[in-house]
């Protein structure tokens, strides 16, 4: 069949959007006057205006455009974006790198819970339409989606931290990170969950989940909207089509009339979604991570952000960029593995 | 002559934000066993709509308000369709009443093989029976290889798990076990067991080259296999009674002969009834045996074909008759439009348009008469002149 | 002689609008039975009374109604008494003039964003659509760009490349915006080219752009319009979320997300009591929840009643 040159396709596309994404952020940091952008790779102020000129000479920067864009590919593939200040003067791809764990454990946690239970509800609201389960979904889903990310993150503190103390802020309690970043303590993937299954201490796996309650419920809320919306009325529309009447024709139950024939044709545009998902995703870990002190990417780029840290900033645009990018080819090409009608085109 | 399905006085009415829709309006029809009946009309007189009404499938905002459909089933047992539980209906339909549909490319779903979809009518109905057949099989191979080697073993626990679906099909074990994906195996004997039903199922539908059909999907194959998948779908289990619902009227004019050819030859040999829908009078008199023709949700005339054909009464089939283009003859259609069945005429919902007309007709809706031998019709002209 | 032909130009347009106004009542109609519609509505019409009575509410100081007034620099935002109703935050900003001056902030940001990005849509849509080939490769392409980033990340390196300003998050999410309307129009576009009647207007003579504004855009605006103006809310959202990172206007000027900003080292409360600061980010919060809430219902309402499988039921 056609998926394999489907994949190879769909890949061969990607690359001239990937260099679109680098071109866009070089064409920002052209807002800056080569002396700014020169300070992104040096720490502090310096105290000898010459080193800046240097700077300037060494990476090209104030060459011609396309002889610049060239130079800074090289130094972009070569990992070097410049200096985080507001993180310590550490170098951005390293601050990158450090956030990444931290960020990937919320979102892998995150997107089940989103998907899943958005479908569920989307899927409940369709087969008992117009009536209080499709109502009452419908309005708990248009509040969640106009809620500020960081306002219900911070009633959730409110309620869960500050008034009930069930659930915690940050991503580990204090004994669980004096235990994780001792030298007793291997760091495998730095991601807590995993790593506190991997050392045998399963309480640390536990208090990284705790942690994560919060933030994957705020994110939750807040991304829930869309999902429920678009499988509902995907669902509508599958249930009203011919193969639904045969499906009952053949004598099929309720149950695997809706969860066999029409669910699986309704989940397309939904996996479509996904993609959006993703973006609203990585939108709202910035503020979510931010609110809850949770230290991964979003935290790291709010921080910048706040301190008008240019390098940090765009770099993480360039970043986060690069990833959507391959997230949406993986939505791609399982949109293609559910719907053998697309691998013609 | 005993009847296979009678349809007796059903209301269905449809709500919509325009109005209600009274679709049908106390219809009477019946199949007698063995012959095929066609239901003739125009577009939206209710055809489909009585279909259905059989299954109790009638799509939402329509409700069936009224009426009965009794129904011989394999057992000799006669029921009211419309009476029973969603769960008892749900084994009568596919099992001893099915559907052929219009479209067949919508008819299928475009996510599943041919093989998933035929297998499915199978599998819901024939299940005890294929399990058997994969148990006795599994006795032979467990006989060849010994009871007590590595691969008896294996094949006797295979065995085992099938007698327990033989017994309880819906035991939580089994499901637990099917979602397992290594353990799932297990289900690849009956797998193959329904899927050489679904070859020998389409082999006898004249289908050419059935193993490398069977893979595909519906989007692959022309509209003439399309329609073949779904009168495999729907003979799977022998049904007694065979609903069409226009199962021609979107295939080209060749491969429309050949699937009336199939659909005569398939009754025959499946020794089936057929309930034929269509708007097209050549298909009637080439396929059946007798003709109920509806007007605006309630059925007009009845009688043989022949008889509709020569000696229509009712005049609305009169003015169908007389409507049938012929070389040299006049071009006639029949005056007015299709009537709106939010607010349908009062009376016979037919005498706006009506030539002969009365008084009468516009106050009382007809019932149908029996004014010859097997010859029903619902009109006022011909009250008092009952057999 | 001039009221008969102005009388008749009315009547032949009353005439031709007429299937457009039919669809217009067979809306409001169902807007109007729809609970959620009227009370996003009102919820909305709530806010613009708010917003065109913020001089009677809370008079300006200065010149500058959007200049939050403050006494002193203090740093520790003052619980509501009787002098500032809603408190104050860091800096003594008052919160209940910053939430009414704040509500044509939002007013603005919505319908000026939107606008724009509108705007843009329209004239880059409908060339894109229209003429197909090289432009509409280049158009897509670049659309594809903008949309391999989410959103407030995006806005988020404008704005730092700009400059913190009120107009540099209006400009970047305008950025970031318009490709998702411009992607619509030129669907509608592409539809509304192969009609009859276009290819009628074009073999009559009609010069391209009389073409693509008479014919084409009445027919294909439709959706996007509704749309747009139903994105507001999400607006108002992203731009409170880049004033809470702290690249907004600045701390001084009268916006919702600006008032929660300003006060960022207390919303967490201290370690005892995380509520001890609750009127800096749950009052300001609520009036941007109210607004984007009140949008998205009418949004909701709309989208339904547009969804064609659920029209004419």
């Amino acid at each position: 069949m056609g998926m394999r040159a489907y994949i190879i396709r769909r890949v061969l596309l990607f690359i001239p959007i990937l260099i679109g994404v680098t071109l866009l952020i070089f064409g920002i940091l052209q807002f800056f006057t080569p002396e700014e952008r020169a300070s992104a790779y040096i720490t502090g102020t310096p105290k000898d205006p010459s080193v800046i000129y240097r700077i300037i000479d060494k990476y090209h920067l104030d060459d011609p455009v396309h002889i610049q864009y060239y130079h800074w590919m090289t130094r972009v593939l070569k990992g070097n974006l410049g200096i985080a200040q507001s993180a310590g003067n550490i170098p951005v791809s390293s601050a990158l790198l450090q956030g990444i764990p931290a960020t990937f454990e919320l979102v892998i946690f995150a997107i089940p819970s989103i998907v899943l239970i958005g479908i569920y509800l989307g899927v409940k609201s369709a087969v008992h339409r117009d009536k209080l389960t499709d109502h009452s979904t419908r309005i708990v889903s248009i509040i969640g989606w106009s809620l500020p990310t960081f306002w219900s993150a911070l009633i959730l503190i409110a309620i869960f931290y500050g008034g009930l103390g069930w659930l915690p802020t940050g991503r580990l309690s204090n004994e669980a990170y004096g235990v994780v970043t001792s030298t007793d303590f291997v760091r495998y993937t730095r991601i807590n969950s995993i790593d506190g299954l991997l050392n045998g201490q399963l309480w640390i796996t536990v208090d990284a989940l705790k942690h994560l309650i919060l933030p994957v419920a705020n994110l939750t809320i807040v991304s829930i909207a869309l999902i429920i919306r678009v499988m509902r009325s995907s669902m509508l529309e599958e249930l009203s089509k011919g193969y639904i009447t045969t499906a009952k024709a053949k004598g099929l139950t309720t149950n695997e009339v809706i969860n066999k024939h029409a669910r699986r044709n309704a989940l397309i545009p939904v996996v479509t979604l996904t993609g959006i998902l993703t973006a609203g995703l990585l939108t709202g870990v910035v503020i979510t991570e931010t609110v809850f002190s949770y230290k991964g990417l979003g935290y790291f780029a709010a921080r910048a952000a706040l301190q008008m840290d240019i390098p940090s900033v765009l770099g993480f645009a360039l970043f986060v960029g690069l990833m959507f990018g391959v997230a949406n080819l993986i939505v791609d090409v399982t949109y293609a593995y559910i719907d053998p009608r697309i691998r013609v085109t | 002559m005993s009847k296979i399905v009678e349809v007796q006085d059903v209301v269905v009415r449809f709500y919509t934000y325009e109005g209600v829709v009274k679709a049908l309006e106390g219809v009477d029809v019946h199949v007698n066993k063995g012959e095929t009946l066609g239901l003739v009309g125009e577009t939206g007189c209710g055809k489909t709509m009585t279909g259905l009404s059989i299954f109790n499938l009638i799509p939402s905002p329509g409700q069936i308000e009224g009426g009965r459909v009794l129904f011989k089933s394999k057992d000799e047992k006669v029921r009211n369709l419309l009476s029973l539980r969603e769960k008892d209906l749900q084994q009568i339909r596919g099992e001893e009443v099915s559907m052929i549909f219009q479209e067949p490319a919508s008819a299928l779903n475009p996510v599943y093989t041919v093989n998933n979809q035929v297998s499915e009518v199978f599998l819901t109905h024939r299940k005890k029976a294929l399990v058997k057949n994969v148990i006795d099989e599994l006795e032979k191979d467990i006989r060849k290889v010994g009871a007590e080697s590595l691969k008896g073993r294996i094949y006797r626990l295979e065995r085992d798990i099938y007698r327990k679906m033989l017994k309880n099909p819906n035991s939580l074990s089994l499901r637990a076990l099917s979602k397992i994906p290594i353990i799932k195996r297990y289900e690849g004997r009956l797998n193959r067991e329904v899927r050489n039903q679904v070859i020998n199922l389409l082999k006898e539908l004249g289908m050419s080259d059935p193993e490398r059909v069977v893979d595909m999907y519906p989007h692959e194959l022309s509209g003439g296999m399309q329609q073949r998948v779904v009168i495999a779908i729907a003979l799977a289990c022998n049904p007694l009674l065979l609903v069409a619902d226009e199962p021609t009227t979107s295939l080209d004019v060749t491969i429309q002969a050949r699937t009336l050819d199939l659909i005569r030859s398939l009754k025959k040999r499946f020794d089936a009834s057929v309930l034929f829908i269509t708007h097209d009078l050549g298909v009637i008199a080439e396929m059946c045996d007798r003709v109920a023709v509806m007007y605006a949700g309630n059925v007009v005339e009845a009688a043989d074909v022949t008889e509709i054909f020569k000696r229509p009464l009712h005049p609305y089939t009169k003015a169908l008759m007389e409507s049938i283009p012929r070389p040299g003859k006049e071009y006639k259609t029949i005056r007015g439009t299709v009537p709106n069945l939010i607010d349908p005429p009062s009376g016979c919902r037919f005498h706006p348009r009506c030539f002969s007309a009365m008084e009468i007709c516009r106050k009382v809706k007809p019932r149908p008469i029996e004014v010859k031998k097997n010859h029903f019709v619902a009109c006022h002209l011909f009250n008092g002149r009952s057999k | 002689m001039i009221t008969m032909k102005i009388n008749k130009s009315v009547r032949e347009f009353k005439k031709r609008m007429k299937p457009t106004i039919r669809e217009w009542k067979f809306m409001l109609r169902r807007l109007k039975d729809s609970p959620l519609s009227i009370m996003g509505a009102t919820i909305i019409l709530f806010f613009a009374v708010v917003a065109m009575l913020a001089p009677v509410l809370a008079p300006p100081a200065t010149d500058d109604p959007y200049r939050m007034p403050h006494e002193g620099w203090g740093r520790v935002p003052q619980p509501p008494s009787s002098e500032h109703i809603f408190g104050t935050t860091t800096g003594q900003y008052d919160v209940f003039y910053g939430c009414i001056w704040g509500t044509r902030t939002a007013f603005r940001i919505g319908f000026e964003v939107v606008g724009v990005s509108l705007a843009i849509a329209i004239v880059i849509g409908s060339i894109s659509g229209y003429y197909g080939g090289l432009v509409d490769e280049l158009v897509m392409r670049f659309t594809d760009i903008i949309y391999a980033f989410p959103g407030l990340i995006l806005a988020m390196a404008f704005v730092v490349a700009f400059g913190r300003s009120l107009d540099s998050v209006l400009l970047a999410l305008v950025l970031v915006g318009w490709p998702t309307y411009t992607r619509v129009v030129r669907g509608e576009v592409l539809k509304t080219r192969r009609e009859d009647y276009v290819e009628a207007a074009k073999g009559v003579g009609c010069s391209d752009l009389r073409v693509i504004v008479k014919h084409v855009l009445p027919n294909s605006i439709y959706t996007v319009m509704i749309m747009a103006s139903l994105n507001i809310g999400a607006v108002v959202l992203t731009a409170a979320a880049l004033s809470f990172l702290g690249l907004g206007a600045g701390s001084y000027y009268a916006d919702w997300g600006q008032l929660i900003s300003n006060s960022r080292d207390y919303i967490m409360g201290t370690s005892g009591d995380t509520l001890a600061y609750w009127y800096t980010w749950l009052i300001p919060g609520l009036f941007i929840f109210t607004f984007v809430l009140g949008w998205n219902l009418l949004g909701d309402a709309f989208r339904d009643i547009l969804d064609p499988t659920i029209r004419r039921r």
